[in-house]
């Protein structure tokens, strides 16, 4: 019996093997796989806007099936996807969240034909409100480059659907900075006006402001 | 297997010139310290990145898991500003090229801090930043157009595997920003309304755009161009095999030669696209990001004689 004598790895084998692991593990973060499962969200406009597309068009091949019966479907591939995303990338999860690396890479995925404006206005103790700010508005340019700054419009971006963690905080924020720019302000309150937006031909209008959502109001301290 | 490993090997082996990655270093440092300079400016480090108690948004000290940068430093304003100032120390160090390795990593590590902190606020590109800055770890960038070459001497070769990494790391961005592109509105069956749609969100839109009711069909085909654009990435490694086993036969290898697809039309094309979104959304340094990347697609001698060019054609 002849035994294979172990070879010192040269360092490019080195290297290869260690860029092979970098290669698999940010491969498989960045492959188009679900990072969690939540029902609820195929409820969005957004999600029931595109489901109804989907089962339109499912229709024209004789597929039957409604929003709902698409949306537990898409919840249940979703999930599954989402359960083996986290399994596999469990081992690595530390080190990524150390450096803040990983792959996620979805650039306008779903197109939302039901965004919303952020809206901020204010008023004197007995007063009218006034509209300080809404976007794109011309009339209503309180702290415009603030607002429209990436990270700030992250913050509130995630929170027009349904206020999360940070609208609270980020609510508390604007009050104040308005209360320092308005002396004559006492009451600030922030939130945002659903928008639908027709394409052409689906309507007269482009946007149209429908509905108030996730509204808090601060009193000045 | 040994046929698969040794040409994956080769993958990665060689050595180029640094000038392309010191150019990258310095564009990304720039585009980086830009933005941090907005922060600074908007007065936002306290809001975005301080405790609960003295303002911030993010709330960092009221969860179950604290960031360390609390835990070690404890739960203060400073320390949010101390890490700030860190980090901004940090990537001028980076860009200028002095000590360009452990600043990459602490600007790494430093700005992972942060992102946990207000994870709303850190956006896909300061991931793509933090992967960029990541890779500098191992390379040094800084000693060719850098202090480091003041320091540690000039180097004249370094590793290709670097700059080959970030070629990889673009075309997965884009790659798979094509293949998630999956809502109808993307496609033929959703009438290609996609960047129409985009464009009249006011989060998003740089200026009202209801105009464009009356030039839809341009939209339609930007909509498309975008898609195809992003799904032609995965043809970008092909591309630079084929250049680099140019001396091999075969009908497909030579027609990518002979058109340079990735310099005379994807990369023209990405650019053009990058320019379009930083005129029409407001995306932050997104697309310069983006752009101060493309530089990776050039081999350093491609650059060196780009540089002969304009220096005959402007210097004398």
């Amino acid at each position: 019996m002849t035994r294979r004598r172990w070879r010192r790895p040269a360092w490019d084998d080195v290297r290869a093997a260690l860029l092979l692991a970098v290669v698999v593990v940010h491969g498989f973060a960045a492959a188009p796989l679900a990072r969690s499962a939540n029902r609820k969200r195929y409820d969005l406009p957004l999600a029931r806007d595109e489901l109804g597309r989907i089962a339109t068009l499912a229709g024209r091949f004789g597929i039957d099936s409604s929003a709902d019966q698409l949306a537990d479907a898409a919840y249940k591939v979703v999930k599954a996807q989402s359960g083996l995303r986290n399994a596999v990338l469990a081992p690595f999860a530390n080190v990524l969240e150390l450096t803040g690396t990983g792959q996620a890479w979805g650039l306008f995925t779903y197109p939302d034909r039901f965004p919303a404006r952020l809206v901020v206005e204010g008023r004197p103790a007995e007063g009218e409100w006034r509209r300080l700010y809404a976007s794109l508005d011309p009339n209503a340019t309180f702290n415009r480059d603030k607002f429209v700054y990436r990270r700030i419009r992250g913050v509130y971006d995630g929170n027009s659907d349904k206020a999360g963690r940070a609208w609270n905080p980020f609510v508390s924020w604007v009050a104040m900075e308005v209360f320092a720019a308005y002396p004559d302000v006492d009451e600030v309150r922030v939130k945002f006006r659903g928008i639908h937006t027709y394409e052409p031909g689906e309507a007269a209008e482009t946007l149209v402001e429908s509905g108030e959502r996730a509204m808090r109001v601060r009193r000045r301290p | 297997m040994t046929r698969a490993w040794a040409w994956w090997r080769a993958l990665w082996a060689g050595d180029e010139h640094p000038r392309v990655m010191a150019i990258i270093r310095i564009l990304v440092g720039l585009v980086f310290l830009y933005d941090l300079a907005l922060v600074w400016h908007y007065h936002l480090i306290t809001p975005l990145w301080g405790p609960g108690d003295a303002g911030g948004i993010g709330d960092p000290t009221n969860r179950a898991r604290v960031v360390e940068l609390y835990r070690w430093f404890g739960e203060s304003v400073h320390v949010a500003r101390w890490a700030f100032r860190v980090l901004v120390g940090a990537v001028v160090c980076f860009t200028l090229g002095l000590f360009t390795r452990p600043m990459a990593l602490l600007a790494v590590l430093i700005y992972a801090q942060l992102a946990r902190v207000l994870p709303d606020a850190d956006r896909g590109i300061d991931m793509l930043l933090r992967n960029v800055l990541f890779i500098y770890v191992f390379v040094p960038a800084g000693r060719f157009w850098g202090a480091d070459a003041r320091l540690f001497g000039p180097l004249q070769r370094i590793p290709a595997w670097p700059r080959r990494l970030i070629i990889l790391q673009l075309v997965v961005v884009y790659f798979t920003a094509g293949i998630q592109k999956t809502a109808v509105a993307w496609w033929p069956w959703g009438g290609f309304s996609a960047l129409y749609v985009v464009l009249q969100d006011t989060a998003i839109a740089r200026i009202p755009f209801s105009w464009l009711r009356q030039v839809y069909p341009v939209t339609q085909i930007f909509t498309a161009i975008t898609l195809v654009f992003e799904l032609l990435a995965c043809l970008v490694p092909l591309a630079f095999w084929y250049r680099a086993t140019r001396q091999r036969a075969g009908w497909l290898r030579a027609q990518f030669n002979r058109n340079t697809v990735v310099t005379r039309w994807w990369l023209p094309l990405g650019v053009f696209l990058h320019l379009g979104i930083a005129a029409s959304m407001q995306l932050g340094i997104f697309p310069w990001v983006m752009l101060a990347l493309y530089p990776a697609f050039f081999h350093p001698d491609e650059v060196a004689r780009a540089l002969l060019r304009v220096r005959a054609e402007f210097g004398g």
